[in-house]
């Protein structure tokens, strides 16, 4: 017989909470936690791991015990397209320059809503590839590296 | 009264400089154009921008940042009054009742109320904020850490209040966000904790990287979902001008608002969203004729436009005088301060009087600017919800990226910003709010240094907190709110006033 789950929201949501406190338990576990008079580097990350796991329990706790909302549905599509976009931008910024990223970002980031047609496309991330270089490097005088 | 008009001069001679005028306007602009777009907040156009401002002089800077703020907020009154969209929780009153005046081909008359209102609340408040935070200030002084601690925790418990959904849920965020704090080199020992040997992490986590990810791209990921990057269609807006039965009736609720507003927008956790449903109500509570509410009454868009922008400067006092910010939108300007190498406190108005009265008397101009801005020019802005968001989206991705990567061109902090895009749409997916974690990133290590310091001048004596008048009865301010919010009957009110979300 299993444990009846009534909110598999709450539940997801106080074991990632629980996670979070454990994980900050354990990576911490080395650091001196000092006297209440003196604390020390390791105090406060105890204290808060410990509060975190407590919360945790208690959300867990109660997605057994009242009903609640089931698990959203996730927006795979969004969510792989927005961040492949940004991490995209984030590797090649310094490698190969402004422009090739501005295009590679707006690139990958059309995939993650209802894609645009080759043409605005092209048009779209010509323009904020110039307006950034406009903007950022002429208008800013930031130190950003244009070109490959 | 004469000082109070010197301050004000002072404040007026800063921002009236043609360079923080032309800030202010653009600020204004800028953040109409960005929260007019549906699903856009002014948590997340503050945090978008935040980079715009950043190789500004300091002044500048927050002048530039607030008006972006009252810009944003005035912006998604009109997606909320045009679309029946609201960008973000403070503006959902004014759907039921701006949008029913838009079907009935008032859309104009809502609008011009609903900027009239927010420019009346908004020179009142500027006003009390010039009155009330100098002996605000003064009263902090007298604080040693003992009190800041029960301070903060008295702000971080009342922005749980305002957090729908769960309280537990809620303090959760706000722990996520000590511990997010923590990561880095801490100042007193010299260990480095949470930073997994990165010596990227050595200096803590940015505040840009974290506000955009959980906001910006967090927001932006939530809104494909739901459109599919389609655009809107608008109500179209005929005569702008309210008719003398029309002023009749919404000047008496545009007073109470305000009033209402500037209450509660002191709170620590109050804010718009609280002001805003809570002058809903009272109109409610006072008309003669309660059911024409929900059919278009102007009162309705008029109380709570001018609560939500009466609370959202009074949200200033505190955040200027006592260094706490009471929501999130202040947490992301003291983090814009600090860029600045400001810190925000009692000592502000003393040290750098030309900051602290330059913002205020900012405030009143940003206030006319935005009528200015809005009433003519309502069209372009219709016009711009138009566009498809297939088009917009990667537009305001480039500039997040582009921002965070020019903070200290750094390509790791795009990474940071990325993970915690991901971060921010698991914890909206799991009903967790990101602004209670914000407030504790920010808070997190002001907490930290006044709690070793209170404990260490106690000699490790944790009844110090409770002993000392101040802060004992702050704490007792805040175990009376948290004991409210956990009582069943409080609850269900408050699920009431946030059930149209």
């Amino acid at each position: 017989m299993g444990i009846p789950v009534r909110a598999p929201q709450d539940l997801a949501a106080g074991l990632l909470i629980a996670a979070f406190g454990l994980a900050a338990l354990w990576l911490g576990r080395d650091w001196p936690t000092g006297t209440l008079a003196y604390v020390q580097s390791g105090f406060f990350p105890r204290m808060i791991g410990l509060l975190m796991v407590l919360a945790g329990a208690v959300v867990t706790g109660r997605s057994l015990l009242a009903h609640g909302a089931g698990l959203p549905a996730c927006g795979w599509r969004p969510l792989l397209g927005v961040t492949a976009a940004v991490l995209a931008f984030a590797g090649t910024v310094e490698l190969l320059g402004l422009v090739p990223a501005v295009l590679i970002l707006v690139g990958l980031g059309n995939l993650a809503g209802q894609p645009l047609r080759p043409v605005p496309l092209a048009f779209l991330g010509g323009t904020l590839a110039a307006g950034c270089v406009a903007l950022f490097v002429w208008g800013l005088g930031l130190p950003l590296r244009v070109w490959p | 009264m004469t000082e109070l008009l010197g301050n004000l001069l002072l404040g007026l001679s800063v921002s009236l400089s043609p360079d923080n005028l032309l800030l202010c306007f653009g600020g204004a602009l800028i953040g109409t154009l960005i929260g007019v777009l549906p699903g856009l907040g002014p948590t997340a156009t503050v945090a978008m921008l935040l980079p715009l401002t950043f190789h500004l002089p300091p002044v500048g800077a927050l002048i530039m940042l607030a008006g972006i703020f009252y810009g944003s907020q005035y912006g998604g009154s009109a997606t909320a009054i045009l679309v029946n969209l609201p960008g973000e929780s403070s503006s959902v009153v004014t759907c039921l009742d701006g949008h029913a005046m838009a079907r009935q081909g008032r859309a104009g008359v809502a609008l011009a109320t609903a900027a009239l209102a927010s420019l009346f609340a908004g020179i009142v408040t500027t006003f009390l904020i010039a009155v009330a935070g100098p002996p605000l200030a003064g009263v902090a002084l007298a604080f040693g850490p003992a009190e800041y601690v029960s301070l903060m925790l008295l702000g971080l418990i009342g922005a749980v209040t305002l957090a729908h959904g769960s309280v537990v849920k809620a303090i959760a965020m706000i722990l996520l966000g000590l511990l997010l704090s923590m990561v880095g080199t801490d100042v007193n020992s010299g260990d480095t904790r949470f930073t997994f040997g990165l010596p990227q992490l050595y200096d803590g986590i940015d505040f840009v990287p974290l506000a955009m990810g959980l906001f910006g791209l967090a927001e932006i990921i939530a809104s494909l979902e739901q459109t599919g990057g389609v655009g809107r269609t608008t109500a179209p807006i005929a005569s702008l001008w309210p008719k003398r039965e029309d002023i009749r009736q919404a000047w008496p609720a545009t007073v109470r608002g305000t009033v209402m507003g500037a209450l509660l927008g002191i709170l620590p956790g109050g804010g718009a969203t609280l002001g805003s449903f809570a002058a809903y109500s009272l109109e409610k509570k006072v008309s003669r004729r309660p059911e024409r509410f929900g059919q278009g009454a102007i009162e309705g868009v008029a109380a709570p436009e001018a609560a939500n922008n009466a609370a959202s400067q009074a949200c200033f006092i505190p955040m200027l005088s006592l260094g706490i910010p009471p929501n999130a939108i202040m947490a992301l300007m003291i983090g814009a301060m600090t860029i600045h190498g400001i810190t925000p406190g009692p000592q502000i108005m003393a040290k750098q009087p030309e900051l602290f009265w330059g913002m205020i008397a900012s405030m009143l101009i940003g206030n006319v600017i935005l009528v200015i801005l809005n009433l003519p020019m309502i069209g372009l802005w219709v016009r711009l919800l138009r566009v498809p968001y297939g088009y917009l989206f990667p537009a305001i991705l480039v500039f997040c990226c582009i921002g965070t990567y020019t903070l200290n061109n750094s390509a790791f902090n795009v990474l940071l910003m990325a993970l915690f895009g991901v971060l921010g749409y698991v914890l909206r997916k799991l009903d967790c709010e990101p602004a209670p974690l914000m407030l504790g990133f920010v808070l997190g290590p002001l907490l930290e240094e006044n709690l070793a310091r209170a404990l260490l001048l106690s000699g490790g004596d944790p009844t110090v907190f409770a002993t000392r008048p101040i802060s004992g009865s702050l704490l007792v301010a805040a175990a009376l709110l948290l004991l409210l919010m956990v009582m069943p009957a409080v609850r269900r009110r408050r699920d009431e006033a946030f059930k149209d979300e």
